[in-house]
């Protein structure tokens, strides 16, 4: 039986290889359908008729590498996306976090960083922002410069006051946003212990000992065999007690070594490192 | 019988909207079982209220009606559906993914997206089936569908409780077969005793 479905398939696959072999970014353990939609969406954006012919241009180009790596990623990010997990997060996850002298997070694939400042609101309303040190890493880099301004429109900004209440925060979101003409910008008071820096999970190295991971909604994009691989990543970057918190269709459930992990809210996918 | 899952003959790829819950539960409880087909539904919800819609369905039907996991193969006789807030996508490979990425004719899920990957996945092995629904979603689906040799249903807009789902796919594309909730599953049971 031949190898691939059909020409598509290959060009697909061929591609992959030759971005392998030029840039050293490793999109082969993706998952095909949605990297496809976006292959055929950046096609379009760049007014390429033909895989093949994106192929022979891609590694003669940087800057259409560039936008490559920032059109196939899927971004889309809002604040406190599914309110009920950061519920969670308090009570399954701030107890423990209060008994560390000092707290080291990473949020891998955080995108343009509303995840990011969603959690270190959670974090300054328990007190425990001020000892904390948040890693904030993307393989994109152009999300990260987005997420470092901490700059966003103000057209999503009523379905994250919801978002807020319904994750039972004090306050309102706005007290945590400068307000500007058609846009807020986060406060510095939030920014100010979050690092910003590339790392792709598919390559790059474990990441110190972190007490918190938050790697939601990136999974999803993965097949199994490179989730597991990132899995294996996570559970080598977190110390001892440190928690895991993955998107809700994500789950450790078919990992292999997932008795180094307790599960502590299976619906909102928190799972503790317990060996 | 054969209790082994299996891969499907063919995939029935469903889209519902505005009034589409209760079309899903006349379809499901009619559909006659067992069958040698899968069936994937994306349905546009509200994100709040989400997950107890494969429970409301799974207790009306004879067989296994689940929320799509991530990767989960799709097996012959089971009933997948959507995730409120998430794409629904159908691999190569026979499995099914999620994504995040943007709305597409605001909704997310979206038809068209279920549609699109299913034909590329599966090709003539597919059949669209169009319910009832208050917007365009679904439309450019069923034309992927159509062009990798698959088949659309769709049900009649004069007796759907919105109209313009049907009505945009049938405008769009040279559809297969029009006609009644009832006349839809007749067809689709029909499929389940050819193979
Ligand atoms: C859909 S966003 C998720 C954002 C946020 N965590 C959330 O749940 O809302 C997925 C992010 O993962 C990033 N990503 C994809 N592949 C990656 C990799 N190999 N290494 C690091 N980040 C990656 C993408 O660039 C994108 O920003």
């Amino acid at each position: 039986m031949p190898k691939y479905q059909n020409d598509e398939d290959y060009d697909i696959h061929a591609l992959l290889e030759v971005i392998f072999l030029k840039w050293g970014y490793d999109f082969r353990g993706y998952s095909k359908a949605s990297l496809t939609r976006r292959i055929f969406y950046f096609l379009q954006e760049e007014r390429i008729d033909r895989i093949p012919d994106l192929q022979y241009r891609i590694v003669r180009d940087k800057s259409l590498f560039s936008r490559f790596i920032k059109d196939v990623t899927v971004n889309v990010t809002e604040m406190f996306r599914d309110p009920v997990f950061y519920q969670s997060v308090k009570e399954n996850i701030v107890p423990q976090l209060k008994t560390y002298p000092h707290i080291k997070i990473w949020h891998a694939g955080c995108a343009t960083g509303e995840e990011v400042y969603s959690l270190a609101i959670l974090l300054e309303q328990e007190g425990l922002l001020e000892r904390s040190t948040i890693y904030a890493t993307d393989i994109n880099r152009s999300v990260l410069d987005r997420a470092k301004k901490g700059i966003y429109s103000d057209s999503y900004l009523q379905q994250y006051e919801t978002n807020f209440e319904n994750a039972g925060l004090k306050g309102h979101l706005s007290d945590y946003f400068e307000k500007g003409y058609d846009h807020v910008i986060v406060d510095s008071a939030l920014r100010k212990n979050i690092v910003f820096t590339e790392h792709d999970l598919v390559i790059d190295h474990v990441f110190g000992e972190m007490q918190l991971i938050f790697c939601r909604n990136v999974l999803i994009y993965f097949t199994r065999g490179l989730q597991s691989k990132v899995i294996d990543l996570f559970s080598e970057s977190l110390d001892f007690g440190g928690c895991l918190c993955l998107g809700i269709k994500e789950t450790l459930d078919f990992y292999e070594h997932k008795g180094k992990f307790k599960t502590l809210d299976p619906n909102n996918k928190i799972y503790q490192r317990t060996r | 019988m054969n209790t082994v899952p299996k891969t499907p003959s063919c995939i029935v790829v469903i889209g519902a909207s505005w009034g589409g819950i209760q079309a899903l539960r006349t379809l499901l409880t009619q559909l006659r079982s067992p069958f040698c087909f899968a069936v994937v539904i994306v349905i546009h919800q509200d994100r709040q209220r989400a997950s107890q819609l494969p429970q409301l369905l799974n207790d009306t039907a004879a067989f296994r009606v689940v929320e799509a996991a991530d990767k989960e193969p799709i097996v012959a006789g089971n009933v997948y559906i959507s995730t409120p807030n998430y794409h629904l996508l159908v691999e190569q490979d026979g499995t099914l993914s999620h994504t995040i990425d943007k709305p597409v004719n605001y909704c997310r899920p979206s038809v068209d997206v279920l549609f699109q990957t299913a034909a590329d996945a599966f090709g003539d092995r597919v059949v669209a089936v169009v319910l009832t629904g208050a917007n365009h979603d679904g439309a450019a689906g069923a034309q992927r569908v159509k062009q990798r040799g698959g088949k659309v249903f769709v049900q009649n807009p004069k007796e759907a409780e919105a109209k313009a789902m049907p009505l945009a796919t049938i405008r769009d594309t040279e559809v297969d077969f029009i006609g009644s909730l009832e006349a839809i599953i007749d067809k689709l049971n029909g499929i389940g005793q050819h193979v």
